[in-house]
């Protein structure tokens, strides 16, 4: 165990400039760090500061709160897995090895790059150095999804062949040198810390093994934890069902419209609300979808964007989360404040979700890009005596006390590894 | 000069000059009666007769006796002996009873024999060159005067200069000439219609040869351990190939080449081969049809084909025994490894990332590392910034292969294998698998005569992946090829000379095509 090692957490944002799953998991890590009683800094890729790099001089590393700092990746290459600019690179460098901490916890090496990792690692060879593993980046090129560019089927398996089928333009050394590079560097952490088994399963497939890893859910933070759980009115809430959501292509969103009119035909009393959206957002995507649309009538609602922090209060007012994503999911968000809210859900059954949301306990599963599988599922979920079932069996999330423990173990010392002072 | 007895015996000097201190030169003619012997002899007074060290006759279509019946005229060229400061020197022809005496030292006689050689029937002095490539009675010729060309400085200068190819030379539709590293040459010459059977071509190949060390490259014309011409429908083509021994000297070659398509036409011409690589100069001989020939000719392409079997047949007699002497070492004798590293085919600036976070495995194992590739720059940047090892690039980094190949070996290593091992976690083999001497001496050779490319890195790839995965594999080249038949029997030759000598080679018998 290694309880209270100081600890330098690296993401790739910052809260205050995007809401994304891993930069939030990274500050909630921070927040609950430091409400233990922890010493945390964090550092975190800024794309303000490095929109204002491109046109006038700033200080790489700004200071934006107490222990907390933002950088700009304007000298960084134009995939942001590496840096063009090797004096920025060493700034950024000479800054983090200078911080007085014990553990480094990289929460992405996008926008942080896998040369400034290495020479971080040459610079404090006395150091922990963590990472979680939000995504497959690493994996795939195409944005990390494993979804294949042309078809949008799933892919199961990197490689070489599959992997230009996906990218033509791409080359084979290109490839392999990319796959290289990146697992190399991965491999050189003392402890690799995944969200889910789906993602280990997968980056182990893909090659980073014999590292010290283990599977810890993101924690959601000291405020949402804090709020009482409800299993609300089943006889209410069974025909309510909700999305939570950006309407992007791979969110699964025009399937479950797609479902909505088939389940309607038979249970005129199914309601579905879409959190994140207008309806002018969604007929913008989905043109096609109009029809749909207008034939749900009264029963579809769309209630545009919401607040993150609101959103375990929204999933409280239906009856059901539904996760329609048509692509893997690593470790949902949206399952993780549905579950908090003690909604239970219906998902895809592959990937992330499959595992985050267990059929049976959590809630229920369709087939993943099936309309008419999904209006089953609501048909059987409308049903007030399945949704108290559901409602009293879906589980919580992950505590602080369990979380910090978990990064304690993650953050222990290599008995081998160098002192700051025998390194120096 | 000319000495006149009757209509059937005559003599005449076009020119007499030395050749050297003590060696003379005459270029002239002879008309003697039919059916009577004759002799030339060079005569020095007191100092007696002088040898004639060469002699050669040619025909003067250009002097016509008065009843051709009764007498014949050869031209001549005699390269004699001199004594020191001869009081006198005659040429003399005797015929029967008969002599003629011509004044070798009259002051009227032409003694600029630059100009004497350039103005005689070309096709004579062209004759007169390629002997003196073989002949060191002649040899003096090539040096006259200290000049490049010698005595045929001059004629040289007067030959039409093609750089590497033309379109629209005279009556042929495309022209060029190709060399390659491996000493080879071939000169096409594509007609823009059908060529009549009796076409031919002939070609002296002259290299620029390097000498001592700062010294200009001097012209030599090289005898040619084979060489091949032949006549194609539409075509006239001189496949010749050098002595090996030859290469290392070799910066350049000129072609001297001189056709005839048809009877009484001549085409001359001074060729600057186009440094080529075996691919292109197969592809090359087999693409024997002009472009833009006027009539289609049945099978052309099946009769490209043949003069490409040829040429094949004769590069492998010549190479495949060479090669199969250089063959791989069964096993490497282990110890210590080289301390030079070569990174090749480091083409994508991707490759940097990865030698950055691997480069203190280099700087472990190697004081230098050489890299090449279109990425060099990128890779070399990550190992000078870090400044613990020197590194070298482009033609550095080929001079100190070449010079450290055969001492100590190196670690080459290909940068996309390299990648593939180390995500596969066998970085070490990577390292532990060096050229030996001997593998470096067998690649020189394959990239000389079956390199698929004029960089030096394909070659070296080629026999690392052929050390990766069996020497029977050989990547096919991925080419546009003049002749749609060509790719399945070059690919197949290249990949007889990559085998020869390895165990592949000896298990499967050649499929010649």
């Amino acid at each position: 165990m290694a309880e209270g090692r100081s600890v330098c957490i690296l993401a790739h944002s910052h809260p205050e400039f995007s809401k994304g799953g891993g930069e939030m998991a990274a500050h909630r890590q921070l927040m609950a760090m430091r409400a233990a009683g922890r010493r945390a800094i964090y550092v975190g890729a800024c794309d303000v500061g490095t929109a204002y790099a491109a046109q006038r001089p700033i200080d790489m590393v700004m200071p934006l709160a107490e222990d907390e700092y933002v950088f700009s990746f304007a000298g960084m290459a134009e995939d942001r897995l590496g840096w063009d600019d090797p004096y920025q690179r060493q700034q950024l460098v000479e800054f983090l090895a200078g911080l007085e901490v014990e553990v480094y916890h990289f929460h992405h090496y996008w926008r942080l790059g896998v040369d400034m990792i290495h020479d971080l690692m040459e610079a404090r060879p006395d150091a922990t150095f963590v990472m979680t593993l939000h995504e497959m980046l690493a994996i795939c090129l195409h944005h990390g999804q494993m979804v294949k560019t042309r078809s949008r089927e799933l892919c199961r398996r990197d490689g070489p062949l599959n992997c230009l089928a996906c990218f033509p333009d791409q080359t084979l050394e290109r490839y392999a040198f990319r796959k290289a590079t990146l697992l190399t560097a991965l491999r050189r952490f003392d402890h690799i810390i995944y969200p889910s088994n789906f993602l280990r399963g997968r980056y182990e497939q893909w090659g980073l093994k014999d590292v010290r890893a283990s599977v810890v859910e993101n924690y959601l933070g000291d405020d949402l934890l804090a709020g009482e759980r409800k299993p609300g009115d089943s006889q209410r809430l069974a025909p309510r069902f909700g999305f939570f959501g950006q309407p992007t292509p791979f969110k699964g969103l025009d399937i479950l419209l797609r479902a909505l009119p088939l389940a309607l035909q038979e249970n005129p009393a199914i309601t579905l609300t879409v959190f994140g959206a207008d309806r002018e957002d969604v007929l913008r995507l989905f043109p096609v979808l109009e029809p749909m649309v207008e034939a749900a009538g009264q029963n579809l609602a769309f209630a545009g964007r919401y607040d993150p922090l609101e959103a375990v209060e929204l999933m409280r007012s239906v009856g059901w989360v539904v996760v329609p994503s048509i692509w893997w999911e690593n470790s949902p968000v949206v399952i993780q404040e549905a579950r908090r809210a003690g909604t239970p859900l219906i998902v895809a059954d592959i990937g992330g979700m499959a595992e985050k949301a267990q059929a049976g306990v959590d809630g229920l599963h369709f087939k993943r890009g099936s309309p008419v599988d999904l209006a089953r599922v609501l048909l059987d979920a409308a049903d007030p005596v399945r949704r108290e079932h559901f409602g009293a069996s879906v589980r919580d999330v992950i505590g602080r006390a369990e979380f910090l423990a978990a990064l304690d173990e993650a953050f222990a010392p290599r008995a081998t590894r160098p002192t700051r002072a025998a390194a120096e | 000069m000319f000495v006149y007895l009757d209509e059937t015996l005559q003599l005449a000097l076009d020119c007499v000059t030395l050749l050297g201190p003590q060696r003379g030169i005459a270029y002239g003619w002879a008309m003697t009666p039919r059916g009577m012997g004759t002799e030339l002899a060079v005569l020095a007074g007191p100092d007696g007769d002088c040898a004639i060290e060469y002699c050669s006759f040619h025909v003067r279509p250009d002097v016509v006796p008065s009843d051709p019946q009764r007498a014949a005229v050869n031209g001549f060229t005699l390269v004699f002996e001199l004594p020191d400061d001869p009081a006198e020197l005659e040429l003399t022809l005797t015929a029967g009873d008969a002599v003629l005496r011509a004044d070798m030292r009259d002051p009227q006689l032409e003694t600029n024999l630059l100009k004497a050689t350039a103005d005689r029937a070309w096709r004579i002095t062209f004759g007169l060159m390629r002997e003196a490539a073989g002949n060191p009675a002649l040899a003096g010729l090539l040096r006259y005067q200290g000049r490049p060309f010698g005595a045929f400085a001059e004629w040289m200068s007067r030959l039409p200069v093609v750089r590497g190819r033309a379109e629209g030379f005279g009556q042929m539709a495309e022209v060029e000439a190709l060399s390659a590293p491996s000493g080879e040459v071939l000169a096409m010459l594509r007609a823009a219609q059908a060529l009549p059977a009796e076409a031919a071509v002939a070609a002296a190949v002259i290299g620029w040869m390097r000498g001592e060390p700062g010294a200009p490259p001097e012209p030599v014309l090289l005898p040619l351990a084979d060489q091949h011409a032949s006549r194609l429908p539409a075509a006239l083509a001189f496949y010749g190939r050098l002595d090996p021994a030859l290469l290392d000297r070799l910066q350049s070659l000129e072609l001297i080449l001189h056709a005839e398509p048809r009877e009484g036409e001549e085409i001359w011409m001074r060729f600057h081969a186009a440094s080529a690589s075996i691919p292109d100069l197969l592809d090359a001989a087999c693409r024997g049809l002009a472009r833009n020939l006027i009539l289609p000719l049945e099978a052309a392409e099946s009769v490209g084909l043949d003069l490409l079997r040829q040429v094949i047949a004769r590069r492998e007699a010549a190479f495949v025994p060479t090669l199969s002497a250089l063959a791989p070492p069964t096993a490497t004798e282990g110890g210590r490894l080289p301390r030079l590293a070569l990174i090749l085919g480091a083409d994508d600036p991707a490759a940097a990332r990865l030698f950055h976070i691997t480069a203190a495995e280099f700087e472990r194992r190697c004081d230098t590392v050489l890299v090449m590739g279109a990425a060099a720059d990128d890779v070399a940047q990550v190992f000078a910034r870090r400044g613990r090892i020197s590194v070298q690039v482009g033609v550095e980094a080929v001079a100190a292969l070449r010079e450290a190949a055969g001492r100590a070996g190196i670690l080459a290593i290909d940068a996309a294998a390299f990648a593939t091992a180390v995500a596969e976690d066998r970085t070490e083999e990577v390292f532990a698998q060096p050229l030996e001497a001997a593998d470096v001496a067998r690649l020189l050779a394959l990239h000389a005569v079956a390199g698929c490319s004029p960089a030096l890195a394909d070659s070296l790839q080629r026999l690392l992946r052929a050390r990766r995965g069996g020497a029977g594999r050989f990547t096919a080249l991925s080419r546009p090829w003049g002749n749609r038949y060509a790719a399945e029997l070059v690919n197949a030759h290249l990949q007889r000379l990559w085998a020869a000598g390895t165990p592949i080679s000896r298990q499967e018998p050649a499929l010649h095509g």
